[in-house]
């Protein structure tokens, strides 16, 4: 029987553990890019399942032991979540995942990171395996300890985060493990308390340790430190990430300024988001601030016509809402996401910015662009959209991340918020071989031919400079005397006119001449709507994208990737696209670790007894299911409740907390064959239900206010979670009842699959959409309740 | 005496070794590397057979120092690609009488190679270690040909313009409206675009008649677009 204390116990080092894995995450997000982050935290969460594997091999001799070993792990966990901060620092110093593919010996020092990283988890794991071991017959409740605890460790960091660095909140969270040794420990707890203080002070010494966390030198933050005299005006940390400005004498800011400027430029100073780059504040007094636009593509639209009320998304530092005033519009809305960079904006970088964001006719919306598109009502004369793609072309890190804003629907909402009159502005950077441009032109393409079919090309105008494309899209036909200025526009500013075809006057000069003489076709392919062989013929993915495949940036084609190989190589083709090749890289690692450490069990510990299929299927199916549906549910509630990060706390602690409940209520049912296989019908169908419903349900619901938002989101994550929650627990209780040497394997099979099917969930959405994913969730769980009913006769 | 004719061996036998070998390296880098591509302008590649690229390496990098690829030289700075130095100096066609600005002077290997064609070579350099230590290692190798500046590349070198080329090696996300300004009626101007450990993009800026050009270059193999079902 499970003492009081054990509950408590438990709940706190879970709170540790996530917070834990949320600054970790913080940390490396930081110091190199979030694929590496993405990397460590999924390989250190196998220690998760490998915590498993090793209470499976030494079962009984834990067992026998545990009153000492449960506290000793728990106090480990918090020992090296500390050390784990001290060794970064000293042992990573060097270390650039940049490099990784260059320097053979880097390969050996991400190896290092990846155990030292994982011996947290591993310590707080096998504390946490134990305690169901030993307590099986009232896993319900204690299980609901750990759920719940992990739903507060979310909160609690989210909470933290805006006050102190997360290398700093690991030292204090790093406590919560000992605190939760003391209160789990039952036995010799006097030598247990001398344990525990000397771990304390160990940690205390090890938040002493002043050095600076090792910053990749490839980072944007870094190279612009090494210029003359900059220095860092203001460091701010936010669950946004670590923000900094900097003043840098030398640094400017004017993106595809046309090669017709001769004056010069004003500095400015610079803001960064976890060392790379945000935006740019102009420190030149008045309209010197701006002006230059009038020689980008921002100025396009302006030149075309007089957008009085104009909205910005995904704003940064607010430069075209700026730029706008300045051209005479009455009204600019400037919506981003990022709180935290606004703060400063609105307070100690006011005076620099003349007080933008509290211009009389300037209104800041502190929201996702996409979920502001998706609940605005107004209309506007014109839409900035952010520039698409990054100039040299290294987008492809952001190969498996989402981007609601370049999406098919995202297209459609601005569009149905343009006034009859109004302009979409959108700029892209050139790349080679050429991808976002062409895959922009796409998107665009579908956006005209879906609303004004019969004349698409009348409505649209592209124009390409040295490095950039700009794009204004008309909701009504380009009249000849827009034509006609932007076409003279283009002429003072050495631009070339792409489209419409008869901007390209055969008199004209041509300022930008491109290597690849097949781009213009493939434009007006395109526009055309003649992309059958284009589309399947070219070597990169230009299909346009789609809310249930966001992945604007992914432009690896897996049937293309034997020519892509002996067109470059593999070692170009990975820094072309790191994002997409380091998923698979990821997934395989992750997996073969996994198989290794799921079998070592089975191949020395010579399992007798029943209950082995039942424990891999059932298990493993649950796994995969739960973080299958976690993942969808948290991509789909954040679009739908607009602020990434409180949206994605409240979401993620309300499937723990419910899923919780869920844990709770099981141990009032007898954990029978029955009820498990009653439970997975009840889910399987609910998850197949959601997946076709569920996006139906947000988009019509997406206007509400966030008071009634909220409460819809609970209700709607609620079901699934509360029955998800069950099935643990009744699969422990029934498989104690079979077998109960199997009860490590079983957690640790299910640590093991959460952590590869995190990985597999991004690699099935990113070729075939979130959807395919929650109906993969669905057979995983029918795959569980199918070795229940097997497995478990009798 | 046997200990003499130990060191005077480790003193001019090893290094003499060495130096063959670097000059064989070299030679195959030329051949393999860059004739074999495509670059046939005779004075970049002797330029590129005389400079000792491995002097310009960060210790520990002197043996893949005439590999094919970029090196870092830390400042998250790289050496480029033998490649894409050839191909950049190729490009702007120099002669003996060139007056050359380098923007980024990096590690000097790029203004090396121009140095052993052109008349001279001005570089700057914005990170003002990577720029003293390439200053020196230049004077040490007995270049007299080459001046460099730490200093912000964006205004260029009024001093000493018109140019009769510059050569970018940092680009930015626009061009320098002081570095159009300096380059000389029919001079040109060639700019790397992408990261250097990624497919890199030229780009050549020509100024003639008032009118200013840009062609790019890609200098990437590329198979391109097949038309199947045409």
């Amino acid at each position: 029987m499970a003492h009081k204390r054990l509950y408590p116990s438990i709940a706190l080092l879970s709170v540790s553990i996530i917070a834990f894995q949320l600054s970790l995450m913080q940390i490396l997000n930081h110091i190199q890019w979030s694929h590496f982050a993405y990397l460590i935290i999924s390989i250190a969460l196998l220690g998760f399942g490998a915590s498993g594997t090793v209470i499976a091999l030494f079962r009984q001799w834990f067992i026998q032991r545990s009153m000492i070993i449960i506290p000793l792990f728990m106090a480990l966990s918090g020992l090296f979540m500390a050390l784990t901060i001290f060794l970064t620092n000293h042992i990573l110093a060097g270390f650039d995942s940049f490099l990784l593919f260059n320097q053979p010996d880097q390969t050996g020092k991400l190896a290092l990171a990846c155990f030292i990283f994982m011996l947290p988890f591993f310590f707080g794991g096998a504390a946490l395996g134990l305690i169901y071991t030993v307590y099986s017959s009232q896993i319900g409740r204690l299980y609901f300890a750990d759920l719940a605890g992990s739903g507060l460790g979310g909160a609690l960091f989210t909470g933290m985060i805006w006050m102190l660095f997360p290398d700093k909140i690991v030292f204090l969270i790093s406590a919560l493990p000992l605190i939760s040794a003391f209160l789990a420990s039952t036995a010799n707890r006097i030598k247990m308390t001398g344990l525990l203080l000397s771990f304390a002070a160990a940690i205390l010494f090890f938040s002493f340790d002043t050095k600076d966390l090792p910053v990749s030198q490839f980072k944007s933050l870094e190279k612009t430190l090494t210029m003359q005299d900059a220095e860092i005006l203001f460091e701010k940390s936010s669950p946004y990430g670590r923000i900094h400005v900097v003043s840098a004498p030398s640094a400017r800011f004017a993106p595809g300024l046309s090669l017709a400027r001769e004056k010069s430029l004003p500095p400015s100073l610079l803001l960064f988001n976890n060392g790379n780059w945000f935006g740019a504040i102009s420190t030149a007094l008045e309209h010197e601030k701006v002006e230059y636009y009038d020689y980008t593509m921002m100025a396009l639209p302006f030149v075309a016509g007089k957008p009085e009320i104009v909205l910005v998304l995904d704003a940064g530092t607010g430069s075209p809402g700026a730029y706008s005033l300045w051209k005479g519009s009455s009204a600019v809305t400037l919506v981003e996401a990022n709180a935290a960079a606004i703060r400063l904006l609105k307070n100690e970088l006011a005076d620099v910015h003349d007080s933008l964001f509290y211009h009389p006719s300037l209104i800041l919306k502190q929201t996702s662009s996409r979920s502001y598109l998706l609940s605005d009502t107004n209309l506007y004369d014109l839409i900035f959209f952010p520039e698409a793609g990054t100039f040299g072309g290294s987008t492809g890190i952001m190969a498996s991340e989402e981007n609601y804003l370049l999406t098919r629907e995202a297209f459609q909402n601005a569009w149905d918020r343009l006034a009859e009159e109004g302009y979409l502005m959108i700029t892209a950077w050139m790349d080679y071989p050429a991808r976002v441009p062409l895959k922009l032109f796409s998107l665009i393409a579908e956006l005209l031919h879906a609303n004004v079919p019969e004349a698409p090309e009348n409505h649209l105008v592209v124009l390409r400079s040295w490095g950039n494309m700009g794009f204004l899209i008309k909701k009504s036909p380009f009249s000849t005397a827009e034509t006609e200025r932007i076409f003279e526009f283009s002429q003072n500013m050495f631009f070339d006119p792409m489209i419409p075809k008869n901007l390209i006057e055969e008199d004209a000069s041509t300022f930008n001449f491109l290597q690849d003489e097949n781009f213009q076709e493939y434009v007006e392919k395109i526009l055309r709507g003649d992309t059958k062989y284009l589309f399947g013929d070219y070597e990169f993915d230009i299909t346009p994208p789609s809310d249930n495949r966001p992945f604007f940036y992914r432009f690896m084609k897996p049937s293309k990737l034997k020519i892509l190989v002996n067109t470059y190589s593999f070692k170009e083709l990975a820094y072309m696209e790191p994002g997409y090749f380091l998923t698979f890289m990821v997934f395989f690692v992750i997996l073969a670790l996994s198989l290794l450490l799921i079998f070592v069990p089975m191949l020395f510990l010579k399992i007798k007894g029943r209950g082995i299929p039942f424990t891999l299927f059932y298990f493993g199916g649950l796994g995969i299911g739960f973080m299958f549906v976690e993942i969808v549910f948290i991509q789909q509630f954040i679009l739908y409740l607009g602020e990434p990060i409180y949206s994605a706390a409240a979401v993620i602690s309300g499937i723990l907390l419910f899923s919780g409940a869920g844990s709770y209520a099981s141990s009032r049912f007898p954990a029978e064959r029955k009820i498990l296989s009653i439970n997975l019908l009840i889910i399987v169908p609910l998850i197949a239900l959601y997946a076709f419903l569920l996006s139906f349900v947000l988009q019509n619901t997406v206007h509400l206010s966030m008071f009634l938002k909220i409460p819809l989101t609970l209700l709607l994550i609620s079901p699934p979670s509360f029955f998800m929650g069950m099935a643990f627990p009744l699969g422990v209780r029934l498989l104690s009842g079979m077998n109960e040497t199997l009860i490590p394997w079983a957690w640790g099979i299910n640590g093991y699959l959460s952590v590869i099917s995190a990985v597999l969930a991004i690699l099935i959405s990113i070729h075939t959409g979130f959807l395919m994913v929650l109906l993969f969730a669905a057979l995983a769980y029918f795959i569980a309740f199918v070795s229940g009913w097997l497995f478990t006769k009798g | 005496m046997r200990l003499t004719a130990f060191l005077l061996f480790l003193l001019f036998v090893i290094p003499s070794v060495n130096s063959q070998n670097y000059l064989r390296m070299r030679q195959n880098m030329v051949r393999n590397q860059i004739e074999n591509r495509g670059v046939t302008h005779q004075p970049t590649l002797h330029a590129m057979r005389a400079v000792e690229r491995h002097l310009f390496v960060p210790r520990g990098f002197s043996n893949r120092a005439y590999d094919d690829g970029p090196l870092p030289i830390g400042y998250g700075q790289t050496i480029s690609q033998p490649f894409m130095v050839a191909y950049m100096t190729s490009i702007i066609d120099p002669k003996s009488d060139y007056k050359v600005l380098e923007i980024g002077c990096g590690s000097g290997y790029q203004a090396a190679v121009l140095a052993e064609i052109v008349n001279h070579v001005y570089t700057i350099e914005i990170v003002p270690e990577l720029g003293l230590h390439s200053k020196k290692l230049l004077e040490d190798i007995g270049y007299k040909n080459i001046t460099v500046k730490i200093a912000d590349g964006f205004h260029g070198w009024q001093e000493h313009a018109p140019f009769d080329a510059i050569v970018v090696t940092a680009a930015a996300e626009f061009i320098p409206p002081p570095l159009i300004a300096q380059l000389k009626e029919g001079g040109k101007m060639i700019i790397p675009v992408g990261s250097p450990f990624l497919v890199q993009n030229l780009i050549l800026v020509e100024k003639k008649d008032g009118k200013i050009t840009t062609r790019n270059l890609m200098p990437v193999r590329f198979v391109p677009f097949t038309r199947s079902g045409e």
